[in-house]
């Protein structure tokens, strides 16, 4: 068990009444402003200090309020990434990579400082100071601050707020190649989903500083049990694949999936160019960029046809989803709900799930 | 014949003693200016308020009444001045030392204001980042806080160092007027100006007087300037 927590916390008059288990490596904390996402990452960290309740880390516990239990902030071994970087200014890029560098026992350092240079692009920065860092540069250091903490548990709040997309994407695939490397598990506080989503599938929804939900995205929208939060559209296909071949001509790349090599992709994304084959490769679908058919079709420009039955149906007032099972993954498609009758589509239907090679979206490769 | 420029061994000996309680009152004045400042900036507790009044004290009350209490209270026959004398041989009063606490006293609260307000710009945020990482609580202070509360620590001693070196009311009342004791600049400025013919002394001293002031400020100035990460 990551993390183990059940624990009663007032503040400025709110109350909060935290109850997680977290199994998964990357969570992501997920909730409107104001629900007490921050404040539940706090009381993880130790910056808050809880009422009542306990907390476990790794199955060690960290708090116990009951007998008093309390290890402090500075020897949790868990380090925070926060909102807006919260670089030390007088220091240089060096000297805060190297900040926690005095408190740890050198025999146990495992991130060296050199990997994370290369890992995260920062090297051309070390003698810059914070003032001179731009909004992404700030964010990849603090990430390799955190690093370096050697931590057991990263939370992070909000890393991708002030950024633009193409930065998103990138603090993304730095934090998916970091979890890859250093197996450290991740806590994720983001308001965006889609941003979670492309990190895990895994969710805990924060609600009027309570855990109203937890566990897989689709089980709980099927659950229906945090409705107004959580929205079905708001839903992205993330599937692990890896690069296996390329057309004559350079333009068509084949990524075969993970879990179930029969299945592969075929896109036309230029990045996956430079890469070399066998470079694993974690791709996003929209589940409106995915249509679906009673038979596979022949004559289309359509570069991706997966065969696969439908498992499950939900509806909504504009559109329906159909869950997909198709050889060991699941693919999630939204269509109107004509087509779902012009189709015939119903549970147990086999159906072929088309998608547009230009609608694969590339997250991360490592 | 006296001018400007004569100046007398007897003056040399008066700024070297005013200098030298000024530096001696801000290195007192520092352990506890930062102690209550960041006490103050930072916690929260029972009385504050009446703490941070009573700390002003000095800085609104006359400097004669400041340094009558510290006559009343340390004097040798004082509420605490008495059992020093009594029981260790200590004399507070008329000497270097009552010139230190008069000057002390008097200037504290303007570094306690000053470096409390430095202490209050910097981002707790900060801290929170440090412990994070492994610092203690004194390991931040001295990594984080106090680096970046520096300027403002700094004009702060500044601050108190010109204040001590003006001292007049209370280190007239405490410590006296004595002449190759305890005789300031500022007490001299005014024991020669109730002497005619002494224009040019009276000059003199306030020139130099104005000048090591300002050499002070001016260093704080140059120092703070270098800071610029903590302009917005």
């Amino acid at each position: 068990m990551i993390l183990n927590l059940d624990v009663k916390h007032s503040k400025g008059g709110h109350k909060f009444n935290y109850k997680l288990l977290l199994e998964s490596s990357i969570t992501g904390i997920y909730g409107a402003s104001g629900a007490g996402k921050t404040t539940l990452l706090n009381i993880i960290a130790g910056i808050e200090q809880p009422d009542n309740g306990f907390m476990a880390i790794n199955d060690k516990l960290v708090v116990d309020i009951n007998s008093k239990y309390n290890i402090p902030c500075n020897k949790r071994g868990v380090a925070y990434i926060f909102q807006e970087g919260r670089l030390f200014p007088h220091l240089t890029v060096k000297e805060n990579l190297l900040f926690s560098n005095k408190y740890l026992d050198k025999s146990k350092i495992e991130i060296k400082l050199k990997d994370v240079l290369d890992l995260l692009k920062i090297k051309p920065l070390l003698n810059k100071k914070p003032m001179e860092l731009s909004g992404g540069e700030k964010q990849r250091v603090a990430i390799g601050r955190a690093l370096l903490s050697q931590p057991k548990l990263l939370l992070l709040d909000e890393p991708f707020s002030n950024l633009d997309r193409s930065l998103r994407k990138q603090i993304i695939s730095y934090l998916l190649k970091i979890n890859a490397t250093y197996k450290i598990p991740m806590v994720i506080v983001s308001h965006i989903i889609g941003d979670i989503l492309r990190l895990t599938n895994n969710l805990a929804i924060i609600d009027n500083g309570r855990v109203v939900a937890q566990g897989d995205f689709f089980n709980i929208m099927a659950n229906s049990l945090v409705p107004e939060i959580i929205k079905p559209h708001r839903y992205l296909n993330v599937i692990d694949t890896t690069y296996t071949e390329k057309s004559i001509d350079n333009s068509l790349f084949t990524l075969a999936c993970k879990k179930c090599h029969e299945i592969s992709f075929n896109t036309e994304n230029n990045k996956i160019n430079s890469l070399e084959i066998g470079t694993n490769i974690r791709l996003a679908i929209r589940p409106d960029e995915i249509a679906l058919s009673n038979n596979k079709l022949n004559g289309v420009s359509i570069q991706n046809q997966i065969k696969g039955r439908v498992y499950k149906i939900f509806e909504n007032e504009n559109s329906t989803f159909c869950v997909v099972q198709c050889n060991g993954i699941e693919l999630v498609s939204e269509i109107t709900k004509s087509s779902l009758l012009n189709l015939n589509i119903t549970v147990g239907a086999e159906v072929w799930c088309l998608i547009k090679s230009k609608s694969i979206e590339i997250i991360y490769d490592i | 014949m006296d001018s400007f420029l004569s100046i007398s061994n007897q003056e040399l000996q008066v700024i070297w003693l005013t200098v030298k309680v000024a530096l001696v009152s801000t290195v007192v004045t520092l352990p506890i200016a930062l102690f209550i400042s960041y006490a103050l900036a930072r916690k929260e507790f029972k009385g504050k308020v009446f703490v941070e009044s009573l700390i002003s004290i000095p800085l609104v009350a006359p400097p004669v009444v400041t340094g009558y209490i510290l006559l009343l209270l340390f004097g040798t026959n004082g509420v605490i001045g008495k059992y020093l004398s009594d029981w260790f041989g200590l004399k507070m009063a008329f000497n270097f030392v009552a010139l230190v606490m008069a000057s002390t006293i008097v200037s504290l609260p303007l570094a306690i204001r000053t470096m409390k307000t430095s202490f209050e710009l910097v981002d707790p945020n900060l801290e929170y980042a440090s412990m994070t990482l492994g610092a203690s609580k004194r390991s931040t202070f001295f990594r984080v806080t106090l680096p970046l509360a520096l300027p403002g620590v700094i004009s702060g001693l500044v601050l108190s160092f010109a204040r001590c070196l003006g001292e007049f009311g209370a280190t007239i009342t405490f410590a006296g007027n004595i002449i190759g004791k305890t005789q300031t600049i500022s007490l001299m400025i005014y024991s020669n100006m109730q002497i005619p013919g002494n224009e040019w002394r009276v000059t003199r001293l306030v020139v130099i007087s104005v000048l090591i002031s300002l050499i002070a400020v001016v260093v704080s100035e140059i120092y703070n300037k270098k800071k610029k990460y903590l302009k917005k």
